[in-house]
């Protein structure tokens, strides 16, 4: 007949394995064989260091130049869209075509999650958008402008008006561009 | 004494800021907050117009490391 004790072991063991479990799997302990992708791995994604296949040749080793671009309701930008084109991008007065140039914030990482966020808002002033627009293409326009993410916010007009994106706080759970 | 009425930017060009009715809200979403801010004259049409977007959070990619 089991004792008090071994009852109680019993009923913790469960609980003990995951959480040994867990603190082997985001890297608070050293003991366990754990498979996973490196986390340092992903933070060198971001910044373009490895090449799993043919790459391109870069002029330097400073960051690309990235854009982005508005677009019209009627577009459809999205998970398949593959790099920038002027289709269904919003025109109008105080809009460029292919949309303003912004900076990332140097991607770093936190638990097991790599991140990046523009380093600011981006923004238009002194706008007239007259045809409904609902969507935003980041992409790279150093290397072929090609495409990092769509992001939407309900559609909308502007006259003669101010167009600010505020970006959300560049951390593990909220930066703008993640990779878990 | 140079004058001191507030003029704004609209599609009318500068015009007097009292001369236009404030309008203003807000659209809260799981996925945004938004600000839009507009201006109409006395016929009623929308002379500026503004808008001001908090994307709260961004979009996530998985990484998974397949098994042997």
């Amino acid at each position: 007949m089991k004792t008090l004790m071994q009852s109680l072991l019993d009923l913790l063991w469960p609980v003990h394995r995951a959480i040994t479990r867990y603190m082997a799997r985001v890297g608070a302990l050293c003991f366990a064989n754990v498979q996973g992708v490196a986390t340092s791995f992903k933070t060198e994604l971001l910044n373009g260091i490895h090449a799993l296949g043919t790459t391109v040749a870069r002029g330097g080793t400073g960051a690309d130049v990235f854009k982005a671009a508005l677009f019209l309701v009627t577009g459809s930008r999205g998970a398949a869209t593959t790099a920038y084109s002027a289709t269904d991008e919003v025109s109008g007065a105080g809009y460029t075509a292919g949309g303003a140039a912004f900076t990332w914030i140097a991607p770093s990482a936190t638990g097991t999650i790599a991140f990046s966020t523009p380093s600011a808002s981006i923004a238009w002033t002194g706008v007239t958008l007259a045809t409904a627009f609902d969507a935003l293409l980041l992409y790279n326009s150093t290397q072929g402008n090609k495409a990092v993410s769509v992001h939407t916010f309900g559609s909308q007009t502007l006259t003669a008006g101010n167009f600010t994106l505020t970006m959300p706080a560049n951390d593990s759970s909220t930066a703008l561009l993640k990779l878990a | 004494m140079p004058d001191q009425t507030p003029l704004i930017f609209t599609s009318k060009g500068n015009v007097l800021c009292a001369s236009l009715a404030y309008h203003h809200e807000w659209t809260v979403t799981e996925d945004v907050i938004k600000f839009r801010e507009w201006y109409t004259d006395d016929a009623g049409e929308i002379v500026k117009d503004s808008t001001h977007v908090y994307l709260p959070k961004g979009v996530q990619l998985g990484a998974v490391a397949g098994g042997l």
